[in-house]
This record gives C-alpha cells, sequence and structure tokens, in this order.
C-alpha cells in the first residue's frame, strides 16, 4: 500500500489561495476538500477522509488571525421561543476550549452552565485556579441540598459591613485554643470521629 | 455589420482560422481592467477580459509587445456568461500559451482566446522578461510566489530552485513548503488539562520540545532555504535578531512552564503555614500567660513574611524557569524523560533549598522563644515529595485520559514519567549546599548551570523503525515491536507482551521519532490473558482462552501509513524530526552544546575537546584546534559513525527474523450487489487463498482463511473480482511466527508455502522479515 495514491486530484486557484479536492498531505492523509491561502501556511481549512480518531471525517478550521462568527441577527431575542443563534452539538465526546495565553471570556444577558449526570460521579462543575475565584455580583446564593463548605488554610473571612447573620440547627465554633482546650459542648464532626474530650 | 471587425460573410461562411500565440508581459495588457474597487463601468478602461497576444508566424520579432492585439475569451458553459450572476474569471497570467481563433476570419485581426496549453513540471521557464518573442517565461515575474508552489526546503538546501508553475495532475501531488509546513503545524501537540491532577509533567516535556524546535528553526535560517523565506527573521512583523527571537521565545515558554511550578510553590506556601500555625497553636498554652503576646506577636510577623518569601518567589519565577530554560536550549537534541526529571527536580530541589533556608531564618524568633528548633526543610520535601506522587497516581475514569491533542494527529500517548527518580533529583538539589537569599528583601538569584550535569542523554537519537505505544483502556503492560515493510509501510505488530487489566481496547500509536513515517493507524483488539512464565524465569502475559484477565491479543492495521524505516539509517533526530541527516556531520562542544549540523562542505571550527561526528565515520574528540571542510555524503551501507553518541535504535539494535502469514481478515466495509460466484484475488498471494461468504443483498458477510499464505514482506492488495458488488473492503491480519520458535526446516517442508498448502513460491530467506527489538529499549 505505502503511499496514499489518487489519481483524480482536483484543483483550482491561483497565486493568492487554492482549493484542492483530493489533497494528499505530507503525513499521507487524503483531505477530501482543501482550501488554503497561498500567503500563510497557517491558514487552510480541510475536510478529511482519512487519518486518526479526530482527523477522519474531521474538519479543521486553522488560522493565524482571529477565527471569527457573527450570526443571528434575525434571530427572535425573546428568551421565551429560545431559537439558539448558534448551536454547537457534539454527539459524542468533549468540547475543549483552550486560550493557553489569553482568556475565555463568556459575555451574555444570562450565564447558565449546566451538568447533569446520572451517577453519583457526574454532574459537576469545578472551577480550579491557581490564583483567584472571583465572585462579584449584586446577589450571591450558594445553595446545596446535601453540604455547603467553605476551606482556606490561610484566613477565612466573612464580612457582613451592615450586618452578619449566622444560623445553624446545630452551631459549632472553635479557635485555635481549642486544640488545647476543646469546646465545653462536643460538635457533630466529633461525636462522629469519637474525637471529643479535650487534651 | 459589415465596416466592423466582425466579417459575417466570413463568419457564416469561410472555415475557422485558428492561432496559436503567447500572452506578454502584463504591463501592457492588465490595465485593461481595474484592479481596484469601483462604482461606476465608466471607470474600467478596456473591454471584458482581454489579454495581449503574440501570435505564431504572425506578429514577428520586431512588433513591440504594446502594438499587438487584445484577445477576448471564450468561457466553457460552465463558466457562465456573467447573466443572472452565473459567472467565473478567466485565469490567465503572462507568459501562458493560449489558442484560439480569429472572429473576423481571413483577416486575422480579432483573435479570441479558445483555450491555453497547460505548463508541465518540465517546463524550463525563465525568471525573468524574455529578450526574444515566444520563449517561455515564468508568470511570477514581479509577482508574490504562494508557499505551494515554492519547493520544498530542507537542509542541504536545493540551490537555483524556481517556483512550480505546472497545471498538470502531478502537479496537485507536488511537495511543496506549505505541505511541509502544514504537517509540522498540525502536529504540534497542545496539553490538555485535568481538574484531578495539579499539573501535568508531560505537557512541560512537549513545551520544552516545542521550544527546542523553534530555537534549532531559528539557527537553521541563516542556512536553510526554506527556513530563511519562511521564517525570517521578523515574527509578526517585527524584524527581530536570532537571539531575540530565542529570547522571546524562551518568555513564551516559561510562562506556559511556570504554571507548573507555581502550583506546587502555592502547594508549599499552603503546607508551610499550616505547619507554622499549628505549631504555634501546639505551643501557645504550654507558654506562661506573660509569655504568650511574644509568641503571637512572632507568629503574626512569621505569617507576614512567609507570604513575602512566597510572593516573592512567584513572581521571580518566570525569570528563573527561563534562566533554567536557556541553560537547557542549546544542549539538548532529544527532550528524554531524563531532561524533564533534571529540569524539574533541579529547579525544585534548588527552590526547596532557598525556601528552607528563608523560613529557618523566619521563625529564629519563635524558636528563641519556645526554645526549640524546627526541622521544616525534611517536612517540606517530604510534602513536595507527597505531591510529585500524586502525578504519579491513576487518575479518576471522570477526569479522562486525554493529555495532548494535536489536530493532525488528534490524541497523544500519554507520558510517563518516573517519579521515583524525579523525587531523588529534588531531594539532591534541595540538600547541596544552602541557596543564599536576602534576609531583608528576600531576593535571591538562583544558578542552574549544574542541573544538567548527569547521564542524562539528550543527544540525537539514530532514526529508525517507530515504536508501538499502548494506551488508555484502564490496563497495562502491553508491549509490541512494528513490523516494517522494505517500502516502508506497518505490516503489522509483533506483540511481545500482552499487558492485562484492560476494560477496552487501548488506543495505539506508532511514534516515529524522526517524523519520518505517518500515516499509519491502528486498532487493538483484547481478549483473554494469562500470567506466563518465559524460559529466562520472567513472566509474560500471554493470550489463553481461559486467562482471568484483559490483555492485547492482536492489532489491525487499517491504514499502513508510508514512510517508515524498517533499520536504522543513519540520520539522526529525536521528538518527531530529523535533526541531522545521514549526510550531515555535527560538532558537540566541550559545553555540551551542539551546534547547527554541517553540510556537505561547510567549515568545520573544532575546538580542542570538542567531540566531531563526521558524515559516515566514526566521531572522535579533537587533540587540536583546526577548521576542517565536512565531508560529502556517505553511501547508505557506510554508517558506522556517531555509534557513541547517538543512542537506541542503534545499528546494533538487536534484531530478529520473523515470517507472516495472513490469521484473519476484517472487513470494515461490507459492500453491495457481489455475487455468490465472486472470488477474492490477494496480490501478491504468497500461497493465501481467501474465500468470501456473501449475505443478503450480496454483502460481504465473512472472508474464510482456505490459505494463510506465508512470507508476506509487503502488504497485499485484497479485492473481489466482481461484475456487479461495489464498495467492499479488506485489510489482512498478519500473525507473526518468529524464527526460532518456528524452525526454519519445519517452513520449508510446510506444503504450500502457506501454512497449509499450495507450493513455497519463494526460497525461506525472501520470507523473512527482520523486525527491529524496540521493546524497553527506547
Amino acid at each position: 500500500m505505502s503511499k496514499v495514491k489518487n489519481y483524480h486530484t482536483v484543483r483550482y486557484g491561483n497565486k493568492d489561495g487554492e482549493l484542492k479536492f483530493g489533497h494528499i498531505h505530507n503525513d499521507n492523509e487524503i483531505s477530501a476538500f482543501m482550501v488554503r491561502s497561498g500567503s500563510d501556511t497557517r491558514h487552510y481549512m480541510t475536510m478529511d477522509a482519512t487519518g486518526n480518531e479526530g482527523r477522519q471525517g474531521g474538519t479543521i478550521n486553522r488560522c493565524p488571525g482571529t477565527y471569527q462568527i457573527k450570526c443571528g441577527d434575525d434571530v427572535t431575542s425573546d428568551p421565551e421561543d429560545g431559537i439558539p443563534a448558534f448551536y454547537v452539538e457534539c454527539v459524542n465526546g468533549d468540547i475543549i476550549f483552550s486560550a493557553t495565553r489569553g482568556r475565555i471570556k463568556f459575555q451574555a444577558e444570562n450565564i447558565e452552565f449546566i451538568a447533569s449526570g446520572g451517577d453519583n460521579k457526574n454532574g459537576v462543575i469545578t472551577l480550579k485556579s491557581n490564583e483567584k475565584v472571583e465572585i462579584i455580583s449584586k446577589n450571591v446564593e450558594v445553595n446545596a441540598t446535601s453540604v455547603a463548605k467553605f476551606f482556606s488554610s490561610g484566613t477565612c473571612k466573612v464580612v457582613g459591613n451592615a450586618i452578619l447573620d449566622i444560623y445553624g440547627g446545630f452551631a459549632a465554633c472553635a479557635t485555635g485554643a481549642s486544640k488545647i482546650n476543646k469546646s465545653k459542648y462536643p460538635s457533630t464532626p466529633e461525636i462522629e470521629n469519637n474525637t471529643f474530650g479535650g487534651l | 455589420m459589415q465596416g466592423t471587425l466582425f466579417n459575417q460573410e466570413n463568419a457564416a461562411l469561410q472555415p475557422m482560422y485558428f492561432w496559436f500565440g503567447q500572452i506578454v508581459d502584463d504591463s501592457t495588457w492588465k490595465d485593461n481592467e481595474l484592479s481596484e474597487k469601483w462604482n461606476d463601468p465608466d471607470e474600467i478602461p478596456g473591454w471584458g477580459s482581454r489579454f495581449r497576444v503574440r501570435i505564431f508566424g504572425r506578429d514577428i520579432g520586431d512588433v513591440a509587445n504594446s502594438r499587438l492585439d487584445m484577445a477576448e475569451c471564450i468561457y466553457p458553459v460552465t463558466a457562465g456568461s456573467g447573466h443572472a450572476a452565473g459567472y467565473q474569471t478567466t485565469n490567465l497570467s503572462k507568459g501562458a500559451y493560449v489558442i484560439g481563433f480569429y472572429r473576423d476570419g481571413i483577416d486575422r485581426e480579432d483573435p479570441v482566446i479558445l483555450g491555453c496549453l497547460g505548463n508541465n513540471d518540465q517546463t524550463q521557464l525563465s525568471q525573468t522578461l524574455p529578450l526574444k518573442p515566444f520563449e517561455p517565461h515564468s508568470g511570477f515575474i514581479g509577482e508574490g510566489v504562494p508557499y505551494y508552489s515554492m519547493p520544498p526546503g530542507g537542509s542541504p538546501a536545493i540551490p537555483n530552485q524556481k517556483p512550480w508553475e505546472a497545471n498538470t495532475k502531478s502537479a496537485t501531488k507536488r511537495n511543496n513548503i506549505a505541505d511541509q509546513e502544514q504537517k509540522d503545524d498540525g502536529q504540534q501537540k497542545n496539553p490538555i488539562q485535568s481538574k484531578c491532577a495539579p499539573a501535568e509533567l508531560s505537557a512541560m516535556q512537549k513545551r520544552i520540545k516545542q521550544l527546542i524546535k523553534d530555537i534549532e528553526g531559528a539557527k537553521k535560517q541563516v542556512k536553510d532555504w526554506k527556513n530563511s523565506v519562511l521564517k525570517p527573521i521578523n515574527y509578526k512583523g517585527k524584524k527581530m535578531s536570532v537571539s531575540e527571537y530565542i529570547t522571546m521565545k524562551i518568555q513564551m515558554a516559561s510562562n506556559d512552564i511556570g504554571k507548573f511550578f507555581k502550583d506546587i510553590i502555592d502547594k508549599t506556601r499552603k503546607f508551610v503555614k499550616e505547619k507554622v500555625n499549628n505549631t504555634m497553636k501546639d505551643t501557645y498554652y504550654l507558654l506562661f500567660p506573660n509569655e504568650r503576646p511574644n509568641l503571637k506577636k512572632a507568629t503574626e510577623k512569621a505569617n507576614d513574611l512567609l507570604s513575602c518569601l512566597f510572593n516573592k518567589i512567584i513572581s521571580n519565577l518566570l525569570k528563573m524557569v527561563g534562566k533554567a530554560l536557556l541553560a537547557m536550549a542549546n544542549q539538548v537534541v532529544n527532550t528524554a524523560e531524563c531532561l524533564i526529571n533534571n529540569f524539574v527536580g533541579g529547579l525544585l530541589g534548588k527552590l526547596i533549598n532557598l525556601i528552607t533556608s528563608a523560613i529557618s531564618n523566619i521563625i529564629k524568633p519563635i524558636e528563641a522563644l519556645i526554645g526549640s528548633v524546627f526541622d521544616f526543610g525534611s517536612q517540606i520535601l517530604g510534602f513536595v515529595g507527597q505531591l510529585l506522587g500524586f502525578l504519579s497516581c491513576e487518575e479518576k475514569p471522570s477526569c479522562g485520559n486525554l493529555k495532548e491533542w494535536s489536530i493532525w494527529d488528534g490524541a497523544g500517548s500519554n507520558t510517563t514519567i518516573n517519579i521515583d527518580n524525579l523525587f531523588d533529583t529534588v531531594k539532591t538539589f534541595a540538600s547541596s549546599g544552602k541557596q543564599l537569599i536576602n534576609p531583608n528583601n528576600f531576593n535571591f538569584d538562583l544558578d542552574f548551570s549544574d542541573i544538567f550535569e548527569n547521564s542524562c542523554f539528550t543527544g540525537p537519537l539514530r532514526c529508525g523503525p517507530p515504536n508501538v505505544v499502548f494506551y488508555g483502556g484502564q490496563g497495562q503492560g502491553a508491549a509490541a515491536n512494528a513490523i516494517i515493510s522494505a517500502a516502508g509501510d506497518i505490516l503489522g505488530v509483533d506483540i511481545i507482551a500482552s499487558g492485562f487489566g484492560y476494560t477496552k481496547p487501548p488506543f495505539i500509536r506508532f511514534e516515529d521519532s524522526c517524523g519520518k513515517g505517518s500515516g499509519s493507524r491502528g486498532r487493538a483488539i483484547i481478549g483473554p490473558v494469562s500470567l506466563v512464565k518465559n524460559s529466562d524465569g520472567t513472566s509474560t502475559y500471554k493470550p489463553d482462552p481461559n486467562g482471568t484477565t484483559n490483555g492485547v491479543t492482536g492489532v489491525v492495521i487499517e491504514q499502513s501509513g508510508t514512510g517508515y524505516l524498517a533499520a536504522p539509517n543513519g540520520d539522526l533526530g529525536g521528538d518527531g524530526r530529523v535533526w541531522a541527516t545521514r549526510c550531515q556531520s555535527y560538532i558537540l562542544r566541550t559545553d555540551r552544546t551542539y551546534d547547527t549540523p554541517y553540510d556537505p562542505g561547510e567549515v568545520m571550527k573544532i575546538n580542542v575537546g570538542d567531540t566531531v561526528a563526521l558524515a559516515g565515520q566514526l566521531e572522535y574528540i579533537a587533540t587540536q584546534e583546526q577548521s576542517i571542510t565536512a565531508p560529502e555524503c556517505p553511501p547508505l551501507n557506510n554508517q558506522v559513525g556517531n555509534d557513541s553518541l547517538a543512542k537506541q535504535p542503534s545499528s546494533t539494535t538487536a534484531q530478529y527474523p520473523v515470517i507472516l502469514y495472513m490469521c484473519k481478515a476484517e472487513i470494515p466495509n461490507p459492500g453491495v450487489s457481489y455475487e455468490t460466484t465472486d472470488k477474492i484475488v490477494v496480490s501478491p498471494d504468497n500461497g493465501c487463498v481467501l474465500e468470501p461468504v456473501f449475505g443478503a443483498f450480496g454483502t460481504l458477510e465473512d472472508v474464510k482463511i482456505v490459505s494463510s499464505g506465508m512470507g508476506f514482506t509487503e502488504r497485499p492488495d485484497i479485492y473481489i473480482e466482481t461484475k456487479t458488488g461495489y464498495n467492499a473492503k479488506i485489510i489482512p491480519i498478519f500473525c507473526v511466527d518468529r524464527i526460532g520458535d518456528t524452525p526454519e526446516e519445519e517452513l520449508i517442508s510446510t506444503p504450500g508455502g502457506g501454512k497449509t498448502t499450495g507450493s513455497p513460491a519463494s526460497p525461506v530467506g525472501e520470507k523473512i522479515i527482520h523486525v527491529v527489538d524496540c521493546v524497553g529499549k527506547v
């Protein structure tokens, strides 16, 4: 078999750009269709007929500049209708947005992230950052049906400039001092872990 | 119409008068049409698309171009006429040879272009405007040349290469710079991060690989024609020197790689603060009440200073990483695992050393109050060890296995780093002498020149057969050697170990360290395996119908690819590219940096102590300063040189002979409309006979192996001889007989040249393929 053959590659183009049907790439894969720029090798689009997972049957849009999509001028803006202006459906597989040296920005009237899993492992939304996660809003609500936790290995501050209300069916508080002198009454974890008893 | 150029009588009654000519220099006709945006047709100086042509036999040499006739064009019906917005444009340039007829017949004053003759690749085109009429010349004169019309670069550069200008079918397949660059760019791997792992060592390895390639490309610009055209020292419109370009690339890489260290330092900050504060809590009530306020104050100050220390380290991080990268850049051809080990281990070790030294200063006042000394150094080291250990843990399934992605090759295999080795390196550097830090402002300057001073080989590898890499599938331990034909395609794999624990077929990659081969695709088949004791006392998982776990029992080669090396050919490289061809020579300097390889005929300035590897010769250590000319390219069978510098697979790598036979046939597409009398053709058959089994609507349901044949050395074409059916596709799966496992005598005496029937088609020696044993060696 060795080198892929195609006796009937069709090409149209000039010095500015070309399009080809049946182009053989240098890695021995075939594009059913390819269009590319003559002035920048990183500017092309292919519909690939062969290749590894992701390549065969895949489409590559590569550009060194900004990749832009503008659409939806005539789509109804009534949220009740819910007509999408930009619809992407991945039947299987992940969606990966990567901006190694940039930021990812979603801006909209309202933003929803919904994760739905069918078991106890899935249905997770993770925000992971190695500097700071900021939530800035008029109202911030965190609702948990089971447990809500805030941890800090350094300082943990809760400030209510006007009013600070802390409610609890059962409340347990402890300071560093209680590492030596435990609280007079046990907290639920202490009862569960049988660690009540001070020194 | 009489009195005009159109002669009705001629057109109606006379035969057509054809002409043949050439479109002349466009300075005399291109402004017939407007090249800018326009609004009013009156702005257009001429009529339609017209070209000035010099016609053979009519326009002899002394007629100036400007006095030649302008010719209109006839369009094919598929191009449209412009009516109802249906049109295509002409696509002719100066130099084109055109043919047409005279609209005015015998008067021969109104030529019309009917078509053009295409250039072929053998046509020699002048790159300057011709002095004589009708001389073949380029259409690019005075124009920009697109990358897909540029001949491929590489080293040595081919002098005086002219742009491609042909319109043949073969021209669509000619190699060019655009194709080469698209491949290089498309195969770049982008690390995919995971929430489960704090950072990716393999991602860092990929980033360093890319940096090394960028730097190499920049250095080659001065001598490599392709690079000088494609990557002038002009980045994003900004002119820069090679050293400026390298600095910029190192800064970019530092940014990417710094994130990894920031994660570790952040976690170390958390650990240290927790440790200090917990210790203070433990101690607070053990002190006399009058001493407690002092401890509180000292603890607060220590906390502030710790914050300052870690902030300072993080703010200096990029500079430090950049410095370490710079120390490494010129010494590395191949980013081996040990390089990452040294880089990460060295940098982390030195940082821990620094942190420990700073902390001991910070907590001195507390120690004075308490009256005891803390050992944070070993605790921090232990903590970092735990952190690194976490990197080696299997990830949770919900985190996914994807570690990298390239737009051409898709998922990459996962690089595994030996965490124990890495931690040993961290410990070595963490304990090697105290790093100095200014206790007043925490300013520091680390020296990374020593972190690559060990036996880690990062020089060029010998190019050879691809490694077979299995990954994913939840299992581990599968290993195999690729079986390569003389034509450079992958025929199959010889499974050395099936591995165990696979719950689904793993992905398979054929990783070519020099990037020579490409286009292969394989699919692993899993089945029950069990642990079998080998003659040397070791144990390996091998197929066993009664096995209780699953391993890799076979591989289907869906695409055999091309360009793979069956054995080393003398080229050197690594990280997916050829660094030096077998024709090039190179020098390893005493400071462990490599010169850009020298082409034959280039002058090599050698210093005492340099290791010199001349093409096709054994390398030596120079004992005197001299200048020599790099030798000519040695013949292919004279690859004795460079063995001690370049590593596996070397020319002496173990090879073992195998014989292939067809043991199964896969049907990726059953096709349709076949008749029961249709037959399967195998070419060359090597004694193999296949029988089709057709189902409803003439689809190919199964392929029976009547005779498995023997001694396949190339992938056969397999198709169905038919008058009615179409599209069935059959893929051969070869099984392997290792010679020694199956005695040669037995193979010779096997009737039929096949495993079952027929007569031997060729001597056994011609049926043998030698497989390079790469398992566990690269």
